[in-house]
């Protein structure tokens, strides 16, 4: 048999030669099939030079692909996993929100077709629900799938979330130490960041924000990107607004027209008052994705500059992006809730928005909106107790002081309306283009009465 | 897992407070465009005339949010309509600025086009708030001399960047020969009117066309659009579906029960059909290895093994063992196995190839007639099988044809005429003569391992539905029967190739070009092209199942 022919030959003379032969071969081989896997896979550490539009086609092949296997076979439910990955990626690059709906759909029709025994499906279910911010969801689908996998990140990183939207912030932490035993990659230090951030330390807020970039490499650039652009908005909310522009710039150098770095860098030239810059880079973000809250933030800057047309003009857009998320049933959110606050419209509507925002999810920044919704509103005892549990984890978030500080000023406590403000001032003096000079004003009245 | 890893801190995206917006939430809501209120969808159909005539018109359907951005444009003085006056201006000033991005060009030259007439309305959408629907049209002249051929290329460079459907049409009018061409021949938005509700088909985004025509009656049908679409998909859904419902029936009797298996099989071969399952594998490793119908055969039960056990295995794991395996990675790390496999066989062959192929050299160089005397009693055979050797050509164009996967490799072997015996022990008697010949059993083995070890994931739901309503037994029974099916679509073109590359050689023996020198030398390097392909195709499947 030739089975037989070739063991005698591989014992025989030449044995040594054709086992060189083969380790070379096989070397030849598997890194054909890198450099094929390179191409195709994102995040490998085999193509670091990667970029965001290499990237962003790579993605387009992969959907495509599966979206066939999906078309052709309705029970696949692993290209359904697989398209739902894609699909939440693809959301985050290019903000396009149908593609949140077909996340849905794929990840949805796969925890159908599996209910039980599907950790992926029921992971990806879990993070467009957190999407949605319909925390409840995410928390009851995260359990499901935390003991089908015990020693998985993806559950323990979502169940927290879940903990974080709904304020059991003790809660969150633990599961999001897990995480990290886990696996301390950029999922987890980033979450740790932002817990962090929300209980008011400091230094670590920074620290694992930079622990996070360093992790990054070799994921998405736009991952990567993304890191940057949080620790710049971390830098921003403790006044460093120069630390905070650097890593916005250095976001847009990896991923070029990131919208969240086009925008993250205009709020740093706001605060620099370098408004015209501002003003350019925010229209520049808007016109690739009108996010209500930037566009809101280019009708600040242009108010700011009395440019109180084009101010309207935006306002007005944000308006009419809030009648369409009504329009389909979207969750209420907070922003609305916050631009129709903080601009003197509709603040009716924008308290039932807020006290629904709180109901579903307790944090601190639906209580915080709340709390400026009730001020608004002239509940001002109510404001004040809202107020407190906004602050009650030492969030170092200059807003919240400042609204702080008006709800006791409303209430008559003048000292500890001029001990918030003293904050805002020390903490992140131009936090707003809106709010800052009146902040300002205040303390100075309030120092000058004592 | 790196597809995870991915994922992961999309899942926190939106946790950093006011980072990401709100999302419209589940298909329900879904609006009627395609990529939400926020998209600008553009459709571009260009028809060529006989006349020499290139007509274009342009639609530009724009959703709620980026027509509230822009409606001073056109509706400037604020009653929610586009007044006669409004239009005028709206597409005096817009529409050379529109036509200005779409640059078509034949042979090489620009061709300028002109705005004939066009459009703009308002329409009501959602939230109270309009969207904006704009057409214009244009004509072009052809160059001279398209009708002995041309060929010409559109590219749409409005919006760039701005997500929305992004199509190009292009179709041949009477007496326009349209012979090849990148674009769609058919509109199945109705101009952007109507958008396909399958929310698991992204829609298109081709902002170039490139085509090629004369003139002429139309010769070229239109690239597919894939297997999204259509009634056939819809059969398959509901015919698959239908499958996994075998397992909860109620009541199994005898009859159901042997119509199940019927139905079992049917379906593993048309699962097999489709895309994957290593029929190329199997074709180039049959093909170039001169593999018989025995072989072929062997391949097709160790594949309905491998499948079997693979999908009760996995099934069980899911059941009882989830908490030290995940399917999701139980089923990568199958087609990593899968692959490399394949590519250790590829490997094997290679190594064993080129040894034989400096051995043959060193042969030739002394003289073909010596070359012929040393093979012995092999000559012979070779020559009664009708020179093996000169067939790899048509075989591969008549057999490959059509297979995009396959770089075909070429075939035969000048002296293995032998292996038509079915008996591939004796080669090694003979000093030097060490050519392959038909394939090791090791290699069967390993590919018909190869191409079970990945479970469809249509059977792996049937084993978990079985073991789910307490009927693992019946399950494993019908995922046998399956793979079976499979498997025979597997055999079936094996057994197709085998005897189909023989009917061939024996009708290209006699042209004489074959037996010139370069034939010759190309003949004793395709063993090892035909190994290298294999190695290739493992390479590629590995790669895949790292994706």
């Amino acid at each position: 048999m030739a089975v037989q022919g070739s063991i005698r030959k591989a014992h025989g003379l030449e044995g040594r030669l054709l086992v060189l032969w083969s380790v070379a071969l096989l070397a030849l081989g598997l890194s054909l099939a890198a450099a094929l896997g390179g191409l195709l896979l994102d995040g490998d550490a085999s193509a670091p030079a990667a970029s965001a539009a290499d990237e962003a086609a790579a993605r387009e092949q992969r959907i495509a692909f599966f979206e066939a296997r999906a078309a052709s076979d309705p029970i696949d439910f692993l290209s359904l996993n697989n398209l739902a990955a894609e699909y939440l990626q693809r959301a985050r690059e290019t903000g396009d929100v149908a593609d949140y709906a077909r996340a849905e759909q794929a990840a949805s029709r796969s925890v159908e077709i599996i209910p039980v025994d599907n950790y992926a499906g029921l992971t990806l279910l879990a993070s467009v629900r957190l999407v949605q911010h319909d925390f409840a969801a995410v928390e009851d689908l995260a359990q499901r799938a935390l003991p089908l996998k015990p020693l998985g990140a993806a559950a323990y990183g979502l169940l927290g979330d879940a903990q974080i939207g709904l304020g059991r912030y003790d809660e969150a932490f633990e599961n999001y130490d897990k995480m990290r035993g886990i696996d301390a990659g950029l999922p987890a230090l980033s979450r740790l960041a932002n817990h962090a951030f929300i209980t008011g330390d400091r230094f670590d807020s920074i620290d694992l924000w930079k622990q996070s970039i360093a992790k990054s490499q070799g994921l998405p650039v736009e991952n990567q990107a993304w890191a940057h652009v949080q620790l710049g908005v971390t830098y921003f909310a403790y006044g460093d607004y120069g630390a905070a522009a650097k890593e916005h710039e250095r976001a847009l150098k990896l991923f070029p027209d990131y919208v969240h770095a086009l925008a993250g860098l205009a709020q740093m030239r706001a605060a620099q008052e370098r408004y015209d810059e501002a003003i350019d880079l925010y229209a520049r973000a808007v016109s690739k994705l009108p996010q209500p809250q930037y566009v809101a933030a280019l009708g600040d800057t242009y108010a700011a500059v009395g440019r109180d047309a084009e101010a309207q003009q935006q306002y007005a857009l944000v308006e009419a992006i809030a009648a369409l998320y009504q329009a389909n049933g979207v969750n209420t959110d907070l922003q609305i809730a916050m631009f129709y606050t903080d601009h003197d419209r509709n603040v009716a509507q924008a308290l039932t928005m807020a006290q629904a925002a709180y109901e579903a999810g307790p944090g601190v920044y639906a209580a915080d909106a709340l709390a400026w919704a009730l001020f608004k509103n002239d509940r001002y005892a109510e404001a004040a107790t809202m107020s407190e549990v906004a602050l009650a984890q030492g969030t170092q978030e200059a807003s919240f002081l400042y609204h702080s500080a008006l709800i006791r000023l409303a209430n008559g406590n003048e000292d500890g309306a001029r001990e918030y403000l003293r904050q805002v001032l020390d903490l992140n003096p131009n936090f707003s283009p809106l709010h800052a000079e009146t902040a300002r004003e205040l303390f100075g009245g309030l120092e000058a009465k004592r | 897992m790196s597809r995870l890893r991915t994922v992961a801190p999309a899942l926190f995206a939106a946790m950093i407070a006011l980072m990401l917006m709100s999302v419209v939430s589940g298909p329900r809501a879904a609006s009627a465009h395609p990529l939400g209120n926020f998209s600008i969808n553009r459709l571009l159909v260009a028809e060529l005339s006989e006349s020499g005539v290139l007509t274009v018109n342009y639609v530009v359907d724009t959703a709620e949010i980026p027509t509230f951005q822009r409606i001073s444009s056109v509706d400037a003085n604020g009653d929610r309509e586009v007044g006669e006056a409004e239009a005028a201006a709206f597409l005096g000033k817009d529409s050379p600025k529109l036509l200005g991005n779409i640059y078509a060009e034949v042979d090489g030259q620009r061709v300028a086009l002109i705005g004939t007439g066009g459009s703009v309305e308002l329409l009501e959408g959602q939230g109270g708030l309009l969207t904006m629907r704009v057409i214009v049209e244009a004509t072009g002249t052809l160059p001279e001399g398209w009708p002995d051929g041309a060929r010409a290329s559109i590219r749409d460079e409005n919006y760039e960047g701005h997500a929305g459907w992004r199509e190009i049409i292009v179709r041949p009018g009477p007496g326009v020969d349209l012979f090849k061409t990148s674009a769609q021949t058919d509109d199945i938005t109705n101009g952007l009117t109507v958008y396909p509700e399958d929310l698991l088909k992204s829609p298109p985004t081709v902002s170039e066309a490139v085509f090629e025509f004369r003139s002429g009656a139309t010769t070229f049908a239109a690239p597919s659009r894939g297997a999204g679409t259509g009634v056939a998909r819809d059969q398959a859904q509901r015919s698959l579906g239908r499958f996994a419902s075998l397992v909860d029936r109620q009541n199994l009797t005898p009859a159901f029960v042997a119509l199940a298996l019927l139905l079992a099989v049917g379906w593993g071969a048309m699962h097999a059909l489709g895309p994957g399952h290593g029929k190329t594998v199997v074709a180039t490793y049959l093909v170039g290895e001169r593999g018989n119908g025995r072989h072929a055969i062997y391949l097709g039960i160790i594949v309905t093994a491998t499948h079997t056990i693979s999908v009760f295995t996995l099934g069980l794991i899911a059941q009882f063992a989830t908490d030290i395996f995940d399917a999701d990675d139980v089923y990568y790390w199958l087609s990593l196995a899968s692959g490399v496999l394949v590519l250790v066989l590829g490997g094997m062959l290679l190594q064993s190839r080129v040894r034989t192929l400096l051995r043959g050299r060193g042969h030739l160089k002394h003289s073909l007639s010596d070359h012929e005397h040393a093979h012995g009693g092999h000559a012979h055979e070779a020559h009664e099988h009708g020179h093996s050797h000169s067939h790899d050509l048509p075989a591969r164009r008549a057999f490959l044809k059509g297979n995009s996967m396959l770089i075909a490799p070429p075939t035969a072997q000048a002296r293995d005429g032998h292996s038509h015996n079915g008996d591939d022990g004796h080669d090694h008697h003979h000093g030097h003569s060490h050519a392959p010949t038909a394939p090791g059993w090791r290699g069967i083995v390993a590919l018909g391992v190869s191409g079970g070890l990945v479970p469809c994931p249509t059977a792996l739901v049937v084993m978990l539905g079985a073991i789910a309503v307490d009927r693992a037994v019946y399950g494993l029974v019908l995922v046998t029967a399956f793979s079976f099916g499979l498997a025979g679509v597997l055999t079936g073109i094996g057994l197709l190739l085998v005897y189909g590359r023989r009917f061939l050689d024996r009708r290209t023996a006699s042209l004489t070009f074959l037996r010139s020198g370069w034939a010759q030398r190309f003949v004793a390097v395709s063993p090892v092209l035909s190994a290298l392909g294999i190695l290739a195709l493992g390479a590629m499947l590995t790669g895949r199942a790292m994706l």
